[in-house]
């Protein structure tokens, strides 16, 4: 056994975002937003979300007054991740990490068709009477997009705009 | 939830010393910290007038002082902890709360407690001294017979034995209320518990107990003349000390958190840590294991996580229960606290080893226990994995060690915030 570091850099980068990551965050059912609070103080929170196919944006929805929404008005960075758990071998478990910037959007002016597909997906575990006049949807913008699968991991950037 | 209990909102009653330091003249007039110096300046130079008009030996001047001194150690002592027991507040479990608002109202409430081992330690000194008079008479010198200065003895030996006993029936409340504190806490239900603060304070003021107790090894050479007074004495560090020690033992057996989030805390197996740089969190699934007070995860020495947390050590971490089919399993624990960083090589990290290395041991084999597969695969592939998963401990692979201090429980997605 030898004192030497393991090498930082083992991550793939990848010119899009991989397909098994676009498979993933399409199946997914929870995902976890991470925002901070002033401070660079943490705050996790498990959610819904919608993986908007055409525009490269995750839609979350949740309540107007929670702590998240109240973090996002404060600082716009976040992070979502959403994994494929297995308790049998850590070889199984993938994920995709996303670090980007939320905006906060009403659900009126939400696209319908995504708010459709959310009541869709989740209409069988929220049951009626679903309080959606309270409710706000968080749009990510993806940065960076980080994937796995076992030992393996990508990473895909969004690529700067040229001026 | 925590409203003022009825200990505080009955008269505040207080120790009899409480209630003179509070309507005494001198005392009165001045914040405790020097309530506690006048009482010693006074008392001291009642005991030197007396030194020197009755000329007694020096030893009597330097046990005296002594003797004086450990009632001053025990005021300045009571001054400070008593505040802090009645500032308290009260458990959301029924059984816990009535074990503390009996133990504060026995305690604070009851003069008969509050005298009794005073009056019969007085009791034993005196029927001592009427029965082995040359002892007084060796400290008194020629003043042995003056009724003023038996006065001052008899008040001396009362602040004395006033303190003693209250230590002792203190020492035996705080033991008793710890037992059935812990017997209680094993009982809750669902959300209820004692905030973990407060038992912290309790074991706190159970250690400041230790203290208190061995300061009365100031009396050790004024009961060195005396067999009988040596025994008691011994009796009493025994008593107190052995006491406070078996209520600390017992407060140690308290549960931190309540059972609902305790049962998600052993049992989920996955948990979702979230870590801040520059205002870019960064969430990360992780394995963990909960040792009934901390929450330790894994991390590689090449993660963001590691670098971040050595930065900036607040850590949230999120444990959820969920289930897609049934609405009422999905729950979840936040808990929100400093990281701290246990393996790594410098000097620091090997000073931590050295203080936690022990239970960073029984923390490996709580992941072996929670997660064979886990362990089995690191070690069959050793060879196979990147570096950086490479199952080495201190070399590649460090332990987190999350210190909760908020408390979120999700049920249904409806959030109750607990204190830690």
């Amino acid at each position: 056994m030898t004192l030497t570091l393991p090498q930082r850099n083992h991550t793939k980068i990848t010119e899009s975002i991989p397909e098994a990551a676009r498979k993933l965050l399409r199946e997914g059912f929870f995902a976890y937003l991470g925002t901070s609070e002033p401070g660079c103080e943490p705050h996790v929170t498990a959610m819904f979300y919608i993986w908007d196919e055409h525009e490269n944006f995750l839609y979350l929805v949740t309540s107007k007054e929670s702590k998240k929404v109240s973090n996002i008005r404060r600082n716009r960075n976040v992070s979502v991740t959403i994994d494929v758990r297995d308790s049998s071998s850590p070889a199984r478990n993938s994920g995709v990490m996303i670090r980007g910037v939320a905006f906060l959007v009403e659900m009126e002016v939400a696209y319908e068709y995504l708010m459709l597909e959310y009541m869709e997906k989740y209409m069988d575990f929220l049951g009626t009477g679903y309080p959606l006049g309270s409710r706000i949807a968080i749009r990510v913008t993806p940065r960076s997009i980080s994937y796995w699968k076992g030992t393996e991991f990508y990473r895909w950037k969004k690529p700067r705009k040229k001026l | 939830m925590n409203g003022r209990s009825p200990v505080q909102d009955k008269l505040q009653r207080k120790w009899i010393y409480e209630e003179i330091v509070d309507y005494i003249p001198p005392f009165r007039w001045l914040p405790p910290v020097f309530d506690v110096i006048a009482q010693l300046l006074l008392v001291e130079t009642v005991g030197v007038l007396a030194f020197i008009y009755f000329q007694m030996p020096v030893e009597a001047a330097v046990y005296g002082s002594l003797a004086i001194l450990y009632t001053v150690v025990w005021s300045a002592g009571c001054l400070y902890v008593i505040p802090w027991l009645r500032r308290l507040r009260d458990p959301t479990n029924k059984l816990e709360r009535k074990v503390l608002q009996d133990y504060k109202s026995r305690l604070l409430l009851d003069r008969k407690f509050e005298l009794i081992g005073g009056v019969l330690c007085l009791g034993a000194v005196i029927i001592y001294l009427l029965y082995d008079s040359e002892y007084l008479q060796f400290f008194l010198g020629a003043g042995f017979g003056n009724p003023l200065l038996a006065i001052l003895i008899l008040v001396l030996a009362w602040d004395i034995s006033y303190r003693m006993g209250l230590s002792m029936v203190t020492a035996l409340f705080t033991a008793w209320r710890s037992i059935s504190l812990s017997s209680a806490a094993r009982k809750r239900l669902g959300l209820a518990y004692t905030a973990y603060s407060e038992v912290r304070t309790l074991k706190y003021l159970d250690m400041i107990n230790i203290f208190w107790g061995l300061s009365a090894l100031l009396l050790l050479p004024l009961a060195m003349g005396s067999y009988f007074l040596l025994l008691g004495l011994a009796a009493f560090l025994v008593g107190t000390l052995g006491l406070s020690t078996l209520s600390l033992m017992a407060m140690e057996t308290v549960p931190w958190f309540p059972p609902d989030v305790e049962s998600i805390l052993n049992y989920e197996r996955f948990a979702y840590v979230t870590v801040c740089s520059k205002d870019q969190p960064l969430v990360t699934p992780v394995i963990f294991v909960y040792d009934g007070k901390y929450l330790y995860f894994a991390t590689s020495v090449a993660s963001a996580k590691y670098r971040i947390i050595k930065k900036n050590n607040k850590v949230a971490v999120l444990v959820d229960m969920r289930d897609r089919e049934n609405r009422m399993k999905n729950r979840a624990v936040l808990l929100r606290g400093k990281g701290m960083i246990l393996g790594e090589i410098s000097l620091k990290g090997i000073f931590k080893l050295f203080l936690y290395g022990l239970w960073l041991l029984r923390v490996r084999m709580l992941f072996g226990r929670k997660y064979p597969q886990y362990m089995k695969y690191y070690e069959e592939k050793a060879q196979e994995l990147p570096p950086a998963w490479q199952n080495k401990p201190f070399l590649s692979r460090l332990i987190v060690r999350v210190e909760p201090e908020k408390i979120t429980y999700w049920r249904e997605a409806r959030p109750t915030t607990l204190r830690a």
